[in-house]
């Protein structure tokens, strides 16, 4: 965690709504270049000017801006991507790096949390490969399967999924 | 609706921090959705709202993210997941279809989404992978305009580069990979895109060789051994194919006048001949170009 580093231009960030458990403030103290991985706060930063380094966030649980900083702070010194290139890149990876992998074996509400997190505070990388990791999820499953994993309610009637099903099959042949 | 980041181009950071009603702060998001407070912006379309309405609704993880994020998710995934999507209910029906890529690709490079099917390649081929070919014009390989797409490895290409002796644009039949490249079939099939009936292409197969058998030489080794056996047994084929055409010749012969019709016993191979057997395929269809910069 951030606390055990020394931090060289400290931002602290104020979650609205605090984690849980015991809340101490020193462990949302974060160094500028991580916070500055979400577009949003860099943005913000560059608003507010050298002078003010504490910043509110509301929407974010502290459990989960823990966790996303968590992300940041490992990707604090990734190059950043543009444009064209970053089309290409994007392309070839389609598997996750192992690290990310790890940091995103978390429970269901954990990993939905941390892709509207990123969302929010416009992280694409971490945007992107939470969405890959859904989408991992969904992979090679049947609809009965996917329905359990999400707990999807089915709203069709039976005849109509037939029908769907039928119009899937008239794809494969 | 907590739109991401065209929502965001427009309005400065600063002013985009307080948009949210200070009732919120309080709760976790979470609660807010379950008790209903806060309106379901996943929602694309709602065609029975009493029958939805009357179903417990679990926690059902998509209703919290916008639906611009489940499109993302849905983006990334496989043609043949999409298919499975479709049928979950009718909210994701509608999310399907309204997937602008999706859209488009089925209007315009249906040919190809077919083929993909047809050739079992559909849970490897992802909607993105094919999308970001079809706004690409130009072969991946020499740069040149590329009509083709190479399916294992979903790569844009041109003619040129698949008559060329390009290793990451051929294919080889499932039978040749277990003789040329010694690697057994069921893995083959685990790791790398079949299509139809051959693998991905020879550059992957390389390396998964290479990987299965620890070391280049080990696996030559191997090979070897395969091809000697390969030719034995297609030697053994053919002499027992004379052998019958023999037998059958002496039967016919004495029913009837005889023909002088000799086949020749067939030659034995050379069996540490390096030549190369014809096992190389193309695994390509031709994909429609997207200008996405004047449509």
């Amino acid at each position: 965690m951030a606390t055990s580093k020394q931090i060289k231009d400290p931002v602290k960030l104020i979650p609205t709504i605090p984690p849980s458990g015991e809340f101490d403030i020193a462990n949302f103290t974060f160094e500028r270049k991580a916070v500055e991985r979400s577009i949003l706060l860099k943005n913000m930063l560059e608003d507010l000017g050298g002078t003010n380094t504490e910043i509110p966030i509301p929407n974010v649980k502290g459990d989960v801006l823990l966790k996303v900083m968590d992300w940041c702070d490992h990707h604090m010194n990734d190059p950043p991507t543009t444009g064209d290139e970053d089309n290409d890149s994007r392309r070839k990876t389609t598997d996750i790096e192992e690290w990310d992998q790890n940091f995103l074996q978390v429970d269901q509400e954990m990993l939905f949390e941390i892709i509207l997190a990123a969302n929010y505070l416009d992280i694409k990388a971490l945007l992107d490969i939470g969405c890959k990791t859904v989408a991992n999820m969904i992979k090679g499953k049947s609809p009965e399967e996917i329905r359990k994993t999400f707990n999807i309610q089915n709203d069709f009637t039976p005849e109509e999924e037939a029908q769907i099903r039928a119009e899937n099959e008239w794809a494969e042949e | 609706m907590a739109s991401g980041i065209a929502h965001r181009r427009m309005k400065p950071a600063i002013s985009k921090i307080n948009a949210y009603p200070r009732r919120y702060y309080g709760s976790s998001w979470w609660d807010l959705y379950s008790t209903g407070e806060v309106e379901q912006q996943a929602t694309v379309c709602r065609r029975n709202p009493q029958r939805a309405a009357k179903q417990p609704r679990g926690r059902n993880p998509f209703n919290l993210l916008p639906t611009e994020i489940t499109l993302e998710v849905l983006f990334n995934l496989d043609f043949g997941s999409l298919g499975n999507i479709r049928c979950l209910n009718k909210h994701f029906k509608c999310a399907v279809k309204s997937l602008p890529p999706y859209r488009l690709l089925k209007e315009h490079a249906s040919h190809t989404i077919k083929v993909i099917f047809e050739k079992g390649v559909s849970s490897s081929v992802t909607v993105r992978q094919l999308w970001t070919e079809f706004n690409r014009p130009s072969c991946r390989a020499c740069g040149s305009f590329g009509p083709f797409i190479f399916l294992p490895t979903v790569q844009r290409c041109c003619e040129e580069c698949l008559q060329d002796n390009n290793a990451n644009l051929q294919m080889i039949s499932l039978k040749a990979v277990s003789v040329s490249f010694a690697i057994p079939t069921r893995i083959i099939k685990q790791k790398l895109p079949v299509v139809y009936s051959p693998a991905g292409s020879v550059k992957q197969l390389e390396a998964l060789a290479i990987q299965v058998y620890g070391s280049l030489s080990k696996l030559l080794e191997e090979v070897v051994r395969r091809k000697r056996m390969e030719r034995i047994s297609r030697y053994n084929h053919q002499l027992r194919k004379w052998s019958r055409s023999k037998t059958a010749f002496v039967r016919n012969t004495l029913k009837r006048r005889p023909s002088y019709r000799w086949s020749l016993v067939p030659l034995a191979p050379d069996l540490n001949s390096s030549d190369t057997e014809h096992w190389k395929c193309r695994g390509a269809t031709d994909l429609p170009f997207w200008d996405y910069t004047i449509r």
